[in-house]
């Protein structure tokens, strides 16, 4: 069987309990980063540690569905999930004419967690 | 055939062993002997074949030595040892480098214009946190601008230009990611594979690698399709069976999201990406790589969708670039007019433009020729016509879109992975005798040498230096609000900063008679919509003035007389005059400090 399909369907509990692991990793990353994010330490450690977080963190939720042997998969992903994430919510606020860097960077931050707990939370109960 | 080459190499294992060591060896003088020629290249010695002209010995010894490290490692190095992909990731690093890092760190400002021209847009929205299409319609796909605003937030446009620098470089590494993922699924063979990574970095000489929404939006393509590839995977019929083809079709709700995510974010990156996506997913699910059957009309919806709200300002008054007719002067061009400009209008430069333009066709060709015989050869193997498709579909977007430019260029770099896989299969072939391999390491290394000269030549009009980026500072700095800045061509650095404040014009997108920026009328037609543009201030600059004849078909040397003119009726006041640049003011309420528009003024 497929292993992707594994972790997505739960057959594997020993990958399906992975995805928890990644939510108490990310959510301690996520709560740096959000700290970094508004601490006054510099515009531009500020902003770096900021970019970095979202990347990171975004593509740490997608993480959970893969499994670590396709390591090309995964970094691809959480390189261009975090994209994607920050391309969205950066979008929604300039439509919405709502738009600042923090407020975009702090959305995609929501919106990966949010993608994350619900993929733990999909793996852990099957 | 394969299967038997791996037992006879996995016979020889102890020879196989010293090939990692003999890897590792070539790895570090190739190292060595390219940070050495850092110190002795001279860039003044850059010319109209690029960087190839003025590579030190040292340098072409690197790049020589990373490919043949690469054939070695493709070749010798057992492919289930450890060692097999780092030494194979460090061969393709080290080319890497000598490609594309030695511009990064040997100029002393980043190229490439357009980049400064996004700069501009996305330290706009960093500031204003508008995206007004007024302003310019390319913001009607705001949202990699957006994500460029949000990811360098307070950072300004010193550290975007620092992106600039290292964009090509970091993307020609990453995008490495995607490729290799998506063709584990057709590309059984390690080695090939690894030798189809190796032939895409050298097959990526077309430069849409800058910082840009296309650069950003080509990484998420890739990666769309490596994930529809692995989390949705089918090896069910193709559509010509098609009740069968259509039962397996399945719905994953996870991967549809995932996928629906990352389509959404490419159309509002890029008005063109979605279309090559579309294009390449499609043919996955006719050919049932994939059992996701109904996503490319959700693709295809969500891509409509934002043209006909988002991309309205765009397309409002040019139906015909939706409807594949591309318009020149007011009259229709057909789809071979387009791959005559791209193609044959290249080669009318003479030359060393001639050599550059003779090299990209040949590497189109050598590309293009590899795969179609490959697929010949292999014409029996699933994998591999499904290869051949998707190396065919995104030139299918000539004949759905009216872009002309660079439509051709953008085909072909959409295509280039399925291109490499089926070259690097095609590759493996090969028997691993002596003689193949130094025929390969020679053959190969011209083939890296032509890529150089393809993707840096022509560098006068697309190099920026670091005193003419200083002088633009200076002058966005300075000019009063509203000002009207008429440039001699886009191709230098401008539109980087605060670009709310003043109004550009470019004389390269004047409007000519009939006989256009050559004929007869052309010195008129410039004078004339100069006039109707009543500049406060007028920016030359030698490679503005260059790329206007290279690419806008202007006379040879047409600048020089105008400046002449412009400078000579005593109306305009000459701020800067410089070799590299000259500023004439034509507003009498602004006149700088002398010095202060000079370079680090």
């Amino acid at each position: 069987m497929d292993n992707t399909a594994a972790v997505t369907h739960g057959a594997d509990s020993s990958r399906a309990r992975r995805p928890v692991l990644f939510a108490k990793t990310s959510t301690g990353l996520a709560a740096l980063a959000l700290l970094a994010h508004f601490l006054p330490i510099g515009n531009a450690l500020q902003s770096q540690v900021g970019a970095v977080a979202v990347v990171v963190i975004s593509g740490l939720g997608f993480l959970t569905w893969i499994p670590k042997q396709r390591l090309d998969l995964s970094c691809s992903v959480v390189l261009a999930g975090g994209l994607a994430l920050t391309v969205l919510a950066s979008s929604a606020l300039l439509i919405l004419d709502w738009y600042t860097p923090d407020r975009a960077a702090v959305l995609a931050v929501l919106v990966a967690l949010t993608s994350l707990f619900s993929s733990a939370k999909m793996a852990g109960t099957r | 055939m394969t299967l038997a080459l791996e037992e006879v190499r996995q016979s020889n294992e102890p020879a196989l062993e010293r090939s990692s060591v003999a890897v590792l060896i070539l790895l570090g003088i190739g190292l060595i002997s390219w940070a050495i020629s850092l110190f002795t290249i001279d860039i003044q010695n850059v010319n109209d074949l690029g960087f190839a002209a003025a590579f030190a010995p040292l340098t072409w010894v690197a790049l020589v030595v990373g490919i043949t490290a690469s054939i070695v490692t493709i070749y010798l190095v057992p492919v289930a040892s450890k060692q097999f992909w780092p030494l194979m990731v460090g061969a393709l690093l080290l080319v890497i480098a000598v490609i594309h890092a030695t511009p990064m760190l040997l100029e002393s400002a980043p190229r490439f214009f357009e980049a400064y021209n996004h700069v501009g847009f996305i330290d706009y929205i960093a500031r204003t946190g508008q995206h007004s299409v007024q302003l310019n319609n390319r913001l009607s796909w705001f949202g990699a601008f957006g994500a460029g605003a949000t990811l360098s937030g307070t950072a300004g446009t010193p550290s975007l230009f620092g992106a600039i620098r290292v964009s090509p470089w970091i993307f020609a590494m990453v995008v490495l990611l995607p490729v290799h993922a998506i063709l584990t699924k057709f590309v059984p063979n390690v080695r090939a594979r690894a030798a189809a990574l190796l032939l895409f970095v050298l097959g990526n000489w077309i430069g849409q690698d800058y910082f840009s929404p296309q650069a950003m939006a080509y990484f998420m393509s890739m990666t769309t399709v490596a994930l529809i590839l692995h989390l949705a995977p089918s090896s069910g019929p193709t559509v010509r069976r098609l009740k069968t083809w259509w039962a397996g079709r399945q719905s994953l709700l996870v991967v549809g999201v995932l996928v629906t995510v990352l389509t959404t974010a490419i159309v509002l990156a890029h008005q063109l990406s979605p279309i090559m996506l579309i294009a390449l997913v499609v043919v996955l699910v006719l050919t049932g790589a994939t059992s996701l059957r109904t996503f490319p009309l959700v693709a295809l919806a969500i891509f409509v969708t934002w043209l006909s709200v988002g991309g309205y300002f765009f397309w409002g008054h040019h139906l015909d670039l939706l409807f594949g007719v591309h318009t020149e002067a007011k009259q229709s061009v057909s789809l071979a007019t387009i791959i005559s400009q791209n193609v044959t209008d290249r080669l009318k430069h003479g030359g060393l433009e001639f050599v550059v333009a003779v090299t990209r066709v040949a590497m189109a060709l050598i590309f293009l020729g590899a795969a179609a015989l490959s697929v010949l050869i292999g014409r029996k193997t699933r994998e591999i016509r499904v290869l051949g498709a998707l190396a065919i579909a995104p030139f299918l977007f000539l004949a759905t879109s009216g872009y002309g430019g660079e439509a051709v260029l953008r085909a072909l770099f959409f295509a280039l992975p399925f291109l490499s896989g089926l070259a690097g299969i095609l590759l493996l072939r090969l028997k691993p005798r002596k003689i193949v391999l130094v025929g390969l390491a020679i053959s190969v290394s011209l083939l890296a040498t032509l890529t150089e000269v393809a993707r840096y030549g022509n560098e006068k009009f697309e190099q920026i230096s670091a005193d003419q980026l200083s002088t633009m500072q200076a002058l966005y700095k300075s000019v009063p609000k509203d000002t009207k800045i008429l440039y001699f061509g886009n191709a230098m650095p401008v539109y980087f900063t605060n670009i709310e404040d003043y109004v550009s014009n470019f004389m390269c997108f004047f409007h000519f008679t009939k006989a256009g920026p050559k004929g007869k009328y052309a010195d008129a037609d410039i004078l004339r919509d100069t006039g109707e543009f009543a500049p406060d201030v007028i920016v030359w600059t030698p490679e503005a003035a260059q790329f206007s004849s290279h690419v806008y078909h202007f006379k040879k040397g047409w600048d020089k007389p105008l400046l002449a003119y412009l400078t000579a009726n005593g109306f305009g006041k000459i701020v800067v005059n410089r070799d590299d640049i000259k500023i004439i003011s034509y507003d009498p309420s602004w006149s700088p400090k002398p010095g202060a528009l000079t370079a680090h003024g």
